[in-house]
């Protein structure tokens, strides 16, 4: 088995359009959450999302290329290109065609599936766009990817809801550490913020009108968000040939499913990943400073998340900081693993772990060692970034410093 | 005739949106141009029919001959050649 490191980083979300301006907006305490401003059909519910504000497409693609790309593909692009830029890869060498292009997305062109229906119900016209169809497919963000950058290896996109970004990292490091490519391209996007996104979201009434304050006693749900984050995953032993900066390696991932329920998590589910995952990992709880919690802000979520990271870490819970970035960047479903990695890759790197803004008072069933409203310094060894997707489908991933 | 004439026009302006040169600019164009010179690959050609479909509210079937398309004179008689026929 080889080792896998993680040499370029890349994120766009509300907290900003590239990694360092969000981290510098995560470690000052600002939220990404607040008034949505998206067409709407009637007034929405819901008000507050992290947004994008200010994002202009135009700005990044030209208009012949925009008519083919989902808002969500333009995520995963913008922050595939920052990462591989920040690592310096060279994919006009064979390097391209030993690099596997993973991403996730829980529900791909959501926004243009919308526009097409509007088109076709409301409007009822017969005809929608011609490229309607390869803007839709969650793997089209895998394929712009590789069609910009030369990239030969292996591509494709998982799709497991809120887990869809951890589960395609994971399955990145795995194709990486067996050999069968030495790099790979990796992690996830979603917008979400569409009039006929919302609505849905609304009708299973887990978001909060007030702020996302994961583990708080007075939570009252989450709140979406969109963006993406990519990472380059690289065999060690070829980073270090070429000389490439290393964040840190890339060294456990741990899944299951919890075979409960669709939309209510299981302890015991969340509990078996992060417990796989420090076994992968070859880490004893004692090991972990950090833990980037899945933390929605959801009382399901966050009691279930707790208890399982009990149940793991015994005695050693009381040590290790937790915090849910959500706080900050809203829930990007399918992109949140990823936008939550590269925070957790910047933890790693800085020594300093992101808070959970909005923080009042612990819920009596959420005790942990909170990082509450403020960045706290800490010597980092190892860390860990949890996914926990509906549909009881769970993935942790583990980084260390090398 | 006058009518004839409003529609190839009509479908010209379309057509014209998608042509570009390989600098970025805006070649002159006769009927004779070849499509592949002003880079109209078979991606424009179908943004192209829907747009005509829309503006004429008709239905252009797929068609082979669109393989078959090398100048800008072909893509223009085919074009109002369809519309013609469903809105005659």
């Amino acid at each position: 088995m080889h080792r896998v490191v993680i040499t370029g980083v890349g994120s766009i979300s509300g907290l900003g359009p590239n990694l360092n301006e969000s981290w510098k907006t995560a470690l000052s305490g600002q939220t990404a959450i607040g008034q949505m401003d998206i067409p709407s059909i009637k007034p929405l519910r819901q008000k507050l999302a992290a947004q994008i504000h200010g994002y202009k497409p135009e700005d990044h693609f030209d208009s012949g290329d925009l008519a083919l790309i989902d808002r969500f593909s333009q995520f995963i692009i913008l922050s595939g290109r920052e990462a591989i830029s920040d690592s310096g890869i060279d994919f006009s060498t064979d390097i391209a065609e030993e690099t596997a292009v993973l991403t996730g997305s829980g529900l791909g062109g959501w926004e243009t599936i919308n526009d097409s229906a509007k088109k076709v119900y409301y409007d009822q016209k017969p005809r929608v766009h011609p490229f309607t169809i390869p803007k839709i497919m969650p793997s089209a963000g895998s394929s712009h990817l590789t069609m910009e950058f030369g990239i030969t290896g292996p591509a494709f996109t998982i799709s497991s809801a809120c887990s869809s970004s951890g589960h395609a990292i994971g399955e990145a490091f795995e194709m990486v550490r067996r050999g069968r490519v030495k790099a790979a391209v990796t992690g996830g996007g979603e917008a979400p913020l569409i009039y006929g996104g919302i609505i849905p979201w609304q009708a299973l009434r887990v978001m909060s009108s007030t702020a996302c304050r994961p583990f708080c006693k007075d939570r009252d749900g989450m709140i979406l968000g969109e963006g993406a984050g990519m990472l380059v995953l690289e065999e060690y032993e070829y980073a270090k040939s070429r000389g490439a900066r290393i964040y840190g390696e890339l060294c456990g991932y741990g899944l299951s499913s919890d075979a409960g329920d669709i939309v209510d998590p299981s302890p015991e589910g969340a509990a078996k990943a992060i417990r796989k995952c420090l076994v992968d990992a070859q880490l004893n709880p004692e090991d972990v400073t950090y833990i980037n919690a899945h933390g929605t802000g959801t009382t399901a979520n966050d009691r279930t998340e707790t208890s399982a990271i009990r149940q793991v870490f015994g005695a050693a819970a009381d040590n290790v900081w937790v915090s849910s970035t959500k706080s900050l960047h809203g829930h990007a479903l399918g992109g949140a693993g990823a936008i939550e990695l590269a925070l957790t890759v910047k933890a790693l790197e800085t020594g300093i772990l992101p808070p959970t803004v909005n923080f009042t008072e612990a819920d009596e069933e959420c005790q942990l060692r909170h990082v509450a409203n403020e960045p706290v310094e800490a010597k980092v060894k190892a860390v860990l970034s949890n996914s926990f997707a509906f549909g009881g489908l769970n993935a942790s991933l583990a980084i260390k410093a090398i | 005739m006058s009518n004839d004439v409003s529609v190839e026009d009509r479908v010209k302006e379309i057509v014209t949106k998608y042509i570009k040169a390989d600098d970025g600019s805006t070649p002159e164009l006769t009927r004779e141009t070849e499509l592949q010179t002003v880079n109209l690959e078979s991606l424009d050609l179908i943004e192209i029919i829907f747009e005509v479909e829309d503006e004429f509210d008709i239905d252009i079937e797929q068609d082979e001959k669109t393989a078959e398309l090398k100048t800008l004179g072909d893509v223009l008689d085919w074009l109002t050649g369809n519309i013609e026929e469903q809105t005659a």
